[in-house]
């Protein structure tokens, strides 16, 4: 198993709090892994840690199979990042913040054109401004940006904010070819449903530890289906295991069953659970 | 370990802004040459003026009252000196401690580029405006001689080599600005610690000039190893200055680039 992201016992403490208390992860070369946790789980500070933005107190943090610290430049070329707080250049024209980039990756941008297109970008658009560009557009470009230049990993942290329904559906389209390429894309996020919707793999995190890390199947899995019964008379019923199975076939039978809808579980159950139970240890 | 790319960037970002501020000295210099011949008609009246403020412009090296004396004026004056210190400073205000505070400096410093690179391409930068704000008073001098028509009454060399002084004067507020840009959190600290340090530095200059027990107060400020007056005067030469100028610019560039290298946060 390659790893392109492994971090041991990293430890970020500011002014007293830790933001990261020993986090242990490994993120296999050529997944989608989903970085999840909630505002202020220290999720952006593990990324920033990740690409030497930010050193750590303790722990070590190893990148396409080289410590942070000792692959510099020439390790974060191979990086394709989308910052969570994404502030580009106002005064520049996006075609030329893209360039700019472009030069600073130091990798030629073979995908730009193609990433522009699947995401709908109007080409006319590029030579405006950027501090004339909706919020949605801005995000548009750093998305541009991070997948320019073909990285082997993509750091994406929040990558759908602003996006409307549509673009959603044409990035995440962008990160499966990604991957299908062979590339390994870290998507952090708190929207449960794209991530359950592209990852291989989550990792909640939460209170600056990971106290989960499992393929999406198998912590759906951990969760009960939710079962949902609908009447003629139009209730419903979602309870059913305190329910005994004689009363269960009484009411069926006087109600009038007219609809039976079986659930998953999804991430957002399993999330909550988690973050209760972490909460609740502390 | 120049970087093209980031040099066009910094050039297209800060080129207008710093180049402007060489128009204080040319505007000083041109409103001197229009003075001048005024000046001369009543220089009994202003021999009487204020002899602190004759004190402050360098009267007890240079004759204020000569054409080379009165249009050293933009060599001297505290616009100029302003404007200088504002446009060597502003580059590494702004794109180091600004950008960290609006943080756009994690995205480009997740690339190739390292902190040390953009440092260095930062003093880089800084020198050709370093050079044209210290030339900037011999062309406000120029503009006055030519305007009052006393070019030949003047010697340009002693102006070329106050000149000289004064691109070592800014290139040490370059790198000091960028070692207090390396070390605060976002560019407004960054702005009240290099604006506190130039003005408490220039009072400082001023008080040592015209208190005469303040003489030691002379070499603690930067301002101290810039003496136009004595140069254009002929009484002193800029070289000694100039070299310590030059010498602490360069351990001041050395410390920030080390503290931007070893900082915890890029």
């Amino acid at each position: 198993m390659t790893l392109a992201i492994q971090t041991e016992n990293l430890v970020v403490c500011y002014r007293g709090h830790q933001a990261l208390c020993g986090l242990n992860l490994e993120v296999e070369a050529g997944e989608v892994f989903g970085f999840l946790g909630p505002n202020g789980a220290g999720k952006t500070t593990a990324i920033r840690v990740l690409l030497d933005l930010l050193r750590p107190d303790q722990g070590t943090a190893r990148v396409l199979g080289t410590t942070v610290r000792d692959g510099g430049g020439e390790l974060r070329s191979r990086i394709g990042f989308l910052p969570g707080d994404l502030r580009l250049f106002p005064r520049m024209t996006g075609i030329r913040a893209l360039q700019f980039l472009e030069q600073l990756q130091g990798r030629p941008a073979r995908s730009r054109q193609h990433v522009l297109q699947t995401l709908g970008f109007p080409e006319s658009a590029l030579t405006r401004k950027v501090r004339s560009y909706s919020t949605g557009m801005r995000q548009m470009i750093g998305i541009a940006g991070a997948f320019q230049h073909d990285p082997e990993l993509l750091i994406l942290d929040e990558p759908t904010t602003g996006l409307d329904p549509l673009v959603r559906q044409s990035f995440l389209e962008l990160v499966r070819q990604r991957k299908e390429s062979g590339a390994t894309v870290f998507l952090s996020s708190h929207v449960l449903d794209e991530v359950e919707r592209c990852a291989d793999r989550v990792g909640f995190l939460s209170g600056g530890r990971l106290p989960l890390v499992d393929s999406v199947r198998s912590i759906r899995a951990r969760r009960p289906r939710t079962v949902l019964l609908r009447y003629a008379d139009g209730t419903e019923q979602e309870e059913l295991t305190s329910v005994p199975a004689e009363q269960l076939l009484a009411d069926i039978d006087a109600r009038g069953l007219i609809d039976v809808e079986i659930r998953p579980a999804s991430l957002d159950d399993v999330f909550g659970t988690i973050v209760s139970d972490e909460e609740a240890t502390r | 370990m120049i970087h093209p790319a980031l040099q066009n960037h910094l050039r297209e970002r800060f080129g207008l802004v710093c180049s402007a501020c060489a128009l204080p000295s040319l505007l000083v210099g041109a409103a001197a040459g229009w003075l001048y011949p005024h000046y001369r008609e009543r220089e009994e009246a202003f021999a009487n003026f204020l002899p602190m403020l004759r004190k402050l412009f360098g009267g007890d090296s240079l004759d204020l009252f000569s054409s080379m004396g009165f249009l050293s004026l933009p060599f001297q004056h505290p616009l100029t000196l302003l404007s200088m210190g504002l446009g060597v400073a502003f580059p590494g205000l702004v794109t180091i401690a600004g950008d960290r505070g609006r943080k756009s400096l994690d995205l480009i410093l997740a690339t190739r580029l390292t902190r040390g690179a953009l440092m260095a391409n930062l003093f880089l930068f800084m020198g050709p405006f370093a050079l044209l704000l210290g030339l900037s008073p011999l062309l406000g001098t120029a503009l006055g001689a030519w305007i009052s028509d006393t070019a030949d009454t003047l010697d340009f060399s002693r102006y070329a080599m106050a000149s000289g002084n004064a691109v070592l004067l800014g290139v040490w507020w370059g790198s000091f600005a960028l070692l207090v840009s390396a070390i605060a959190s976002d560019g407004t600290m960054a702005a009240i610690w290099y604006g506190a340090s130039f003005l408490i530095t220039f009072v400082i200059q001023a008080v040592a000039m015209v208190w005469e027990a303040g003489d030691f107060l002379f070499w603690v400020t930067p301002f101290g190893y810039y003496h136009p007056a004595r140069v254009i005067g002929g009484v002193a030469d800029p070289w000694r200055d100039s070299l310590i100028l030059f010498t602490t610019s360069l351990c001041l560039a050395a410390a920030a680039w080390t503290v931007q290298v070893r900082r915890r946060q890029a």
